[in-house]
């Protein structure tokens, strides 16, 4: 809590530092969420599908700390607020039931709460305010339920095979499709969780909001439509994967489709992701631009 | 409030949040009460018109990967029974000492279309045995000209869990008790391009089954207390 002694050190103070109070609350946090985050380092999170999560738990932490300063100006002498107590319960009780019984939304999920209840009881609404986005960031790091998954992804990989199996077909590939089983040549690719699941999904929402809010726009119609146009864009980019993976197993032979699959495959669908958010973002920047200069036309007449 | 005692009394609550779950986590599983079961020993090789085979050419669907389901189930059974017209019945049963979020039992629901089938229709019903009714589900599946259709359930602990009963809410009514229940699938699938008469047939199959066995294992596998009848 490095950060929070530089900030505290108001000139002249004769009470105890205040870093103090925030060591002793850090402390218990580490009670709580330790033992979680070492169960979910060793479980969950060490599998590939849900590898976003360190990431994501660690830009949470790096958002905090660099939106620190700002928070402790804009909650200095503003009054703290009762409003915390419920939460810091509700909160407590999510992580009891959560963590006794093994479900994983309620256990990692009380920590949203927790964190949003220590930062109004200690400097206040206005506090909590400046530090939304991290506190909803981290939303992206619980596990998802298990039987949601299963839900969202089948439909999602059969989605991902037709369609990348109709582009080939149309350009001209000996190609054809056994529910998720790609055939094509003398091979066959079985569409995998891996490439169509919910996780990507989930995980690419959150690099697109990440970019949102470090690019800052003002214009709430951008950052909404960019926000929903991650589903269609990870959609695409999963369609693109598989058929980068099928037109290397064309070309290539199976072990240069594999080596891809394990290599490469997953940066390619992050980079086209980044590529077509970047690109939209772009295009309504544009859009946004011109639309302005209409209407800036007319009045300036 | 003072500072001070605001921090502290912070720090002794969420103490406690962690304590607390710590004292309430189930840590006695059921799977450890009873003799280790053995599937190979339970289910038997023949009975009523029905026969192992142990060599065939039909592949069973897998619920995963081999590494897969060593990590989920601590046994697995997998066996082709035919019966006097060649009638050929897949059976797969799945154990698990526990079934938190990471062992999750694969349902055929997911697991069938994973490996390429295709599926057609699912439905509810329910299988009148000796002794009690078991809710099952109903998958119909289709790989190319391969139709097969499915009939299973799922247990936690002595319960089977169906359309009606949560698994989730099942496992914590055990887990609120300091108990980890195990679980199993059990799975009956035969090629048919009839489904009607697919379904008949394992039923028959089942029926045939759970007849033949020792009422425990027939409790294990099915959550009923069969009751001798007169």
């Amino acid at each position: 809590m490095a950060f929070a002694h530089e900030a505290l050190r108001a000139p002249g103070s004769t009470q105890p530092p205040a870093w103090y109070g925030w060591a002793i609350l850090a402390l218990g946090l580490c009670a709580m969420y330790g033992p979680s985050f070492n169960d979910l380092f060793h479980g969950l999170w060490s599998s590939e599908a849900q590898a976003h999560g360190p990431i994501v738990l660690g830009i949470s932490c790096w958002l905090i700390y660099k939106k620190w300063p700002t928070m402790w100006e804009a909650s200095e002498g503003r009054p703290t607020s009762t409003w915390g107590w419920p939460v810091f319960v509700i909160g407590l009780l999510l992580y009891i039931v959560g963590r006794s019984q093994d479900i994983l939304i309620f256990e990692i999920g009380s920590l949203i709460w927790l964190l949003a209840a220590l930062l109004l009881i200690q400097r206040g609404p206005q506090a909590l305010k400046a530090q939304w986005f991290a506190l909803f960031f981290m939303i992206f790091m619980i596990p998802l339920p298990g039987p949601l998954v299963d839900a969202v992804t089948m439909p999602m990989k059969m989605a991902v095979s037709y369609v990348a199996e109709q582009v080939l077909y149309s350009a001209g590939y000996p190609i054809a499709r056994q529910g998720v089983i790609l055939m094509i040549d003398q091979y066959k690719l079985l569409v995998a969780d891996a490439c169509a699941g919910l996780h990507t999904l989930f995980t690419l929402e959150a690099v697109g909001l990440l970019y949102l809010n470090l690019v800052r726009h003002d214009s709430l119609f951008r950052n909404v439509t960019l926000a929903v146009c991650v589903v269609p864009i990870s959609f695409t980019a999963n369609v693109i994967r598989v058929m980068a993976l099928t037109l290397i197993t064309f070309y290539f032979g199976d072990e240069a489709g594999q080596g891809f699959l394990h290599g490469f495959a997953g940066m390619v669908l992050f980079m086209t992701a980044l590529m077509l958010i970047i690109g939209v973002d772009t295009l309504l920047q544009f859009g946004l631009k011109i639309r302005r200069n209409r209407q800036a036309a007319p009045s300036g007449a | 409030m003072k500072p001070t005692i605001r921090h502290f009394l912070l720090f002794i609550l969420m103490l406690g949040a962690s304590g607390l779950s710590l004292a309430l986590r189930p840590t006695h599983r059921i799977a450890d009460d009873a003799a280790p079961i053995n599937l190979e020993v339970m289910i038997p090789k023949t009975f009523g018109e029905w026969q192992d085979e142990p060599k065939t050419d039909i592949q069973i669907v897998n619920a995963q990967e081999k590494e897969v389901i060593e990590r989920i189930y601590a046994q697995t059974l997998s066996r082709t029974y035919v019966n006097r017209d060649g009638y050929r019945m897949m059976l797969a049963i799945a154990y698990g000492k526990d079934q938190d979020d990471s062992h999750q039992v694969h349902k055929p629901e997911i697991c069938y279309p994973a490996q390429g089938f295709m599926l057609k229709e699912k439905h509810y019903e329910t299988l009148s045995i000796r002794g009690g009714k078991i809710p099952v589900t109903r998958v119909e599946t289709s790989f190319g000209e391969r139709n097969e259709p499915i009939t299973y359930w799922i247990t936690v602990g002595d319960r089977v869990v169906g359309p009606r009963l949560d698994k989730k809410l099942v496992e914590m009514s055990y887990g609120l008790r300091g108990q980890i229940p195990d679980g199993l699938l059990f799975r009956v699938s035969s090629i048919d391009s009839k489904s009607a008469h697919a379904y008949q047939m394992q039923e028959q199959f089942i029926t045939e089954m759970l007849g033949g066995i020792d009422p425990q294992s027939r409790k294990k596998l099915t959550g009923i207390t069969f009751r001798e009848q007169q």
